[in-house]
């Protein structure tokens, strides 16, 4: 079974986790395993993980996506370029409550993988901050995506979207 | 960094199985099963109801635990494998150069030496596989299109 591992990164509560689970719920059908360790605080430690397998038409087989979350906080970096360098695609979630210099600094640890792998910029937190196009703008010609992940919105799309983006891309091409 | 990428041919499943299946049967062992330091489960035996689910946790969880030990490993230089034990079983784990893992789950009956033995064996088995599988240059979706997903 030919397998995509996609990883969402961007700073510690983010919304790196509410993306996933909103996926799990929405993909409930295409659903293998979901499994989050977290603290009791509800922070990402390692793990954060949800599993599908998607039917391609005319074919008996079932291509697999892993979702991998990172865990966001400062001191979790180390881990981090393990996770990344596996990795067949990125969505980068930006936190609009937060410094842009501290969102720069996370998207930043994804740079030297990003030169051959696709990525997808979600800034999420829109139903808390209005005003994004600024955001935008600094992500360039990257595929940017508005949404509030607790809500469910722009969720599916910037998954969608990745998912498309790595297939096209090839990995390893 | 580069990219890793690689597929696997249902041949080379076929020989790691075979590999596997030599070392269920010279010891006694729960579970094994092969994945890449990814996550990625290759393959696992025995097979039987519910066991994929149970290889692909196994898998997942080899490989963050491997990944954290990697960060320790550049603190003690020691070699890349681990052994943790419970109250009734025990778990031991090998990582190839190729950056492929054996996984093994087993009784606290069997000897931790036995097990070590026969894992490298088998690590030494499954190497010029993991050799293959790594040189062969290849686009990991062939003919793969998004419209061709039902989702």
């Amino acid at each position: 079974m030919r397998e995509i591992f996609i990883v969402y990164h961007g700073l510690g509560m983010a919304g790196k986790t509410t993306n996933l689970e909103f996926l799990s719920s929405v993909f409930q059908n295409l659903k293998i395993d979901r499994f989050h360790q977290s603290t009791v605080e509800g922070r990402t430690v390692y793990l954060d993980m949800l599993l599908m397998a998607i039917k391609i038409k005319g074919s008996e087989e079932k291509l697999k996506v892993r979702l991998f979350s990172t865990p966001g906080q400062e001191r979790f970096s180390v881990v981090r370029s393990w996770i990344f360098s596996n990795a067949d695609g990125f969505v980068f979630i930006v936190d609009p409550t937060q410094h842009i210099d501290e969102n720069l600094r996370s998207y930043g640890e994804l740079r030297e993988y990003t030169t051959k792998k696709p990525v997808v910029i979600q800034i999420n937190k829109t139903d808390i901050v209005g005003e994004v196009d600024s955001l935008k703008k600094i992500f360039g010609n990257r595929t940017v995506f508005t949404a509030s992940a607790k809500n469910g919105v722009g969720v599916r799309e910037t998954f969608l979207t990745i998912l498309k983006e790595v297939i096209e891309n090839g990995v390893g091409k | 960094m580069d990219i890793i990428s690689y597929h696997i041919s249902d041949e080379d499943i076929k020989e790691i199985e075979e590999v596997l299946r030599k070392l269920i049967t010279s010891i006694g062992i729960d579970i094994a099963v092969v994945g890449d330091e990814g996550g990625r489960l290759i393959a696992y035996l025995p097979l039987g109801d519910g066991s994929h689910h149970i290889a692909e946790r196994f898998c997942v969880v080899s490989a963050s635990v491997l990944g954290a030990l990697d960060q320790i490993d550049n603190l003690v230089q020691s070699k890349m494998n681990f052994f943790t034990e419970g109250l009734a079983s025990a778990i031991y784990i090998k990582i190839s150069p190729r950056k492929f893992f054996i996984s093994v789950k087993f009784s606290k009956g069997v000897m931790l030496g036995t097990v070590k033995l026969f894992v490298d064996k088998a690590m030494k088995e499954l190497e010029p596989i993991f050799q293959q599988i790594r040189e062969r240059s290849n686009n990991k979706f062939p003919g793969l299109k998004f419209d061709m997903l039902e989702i």
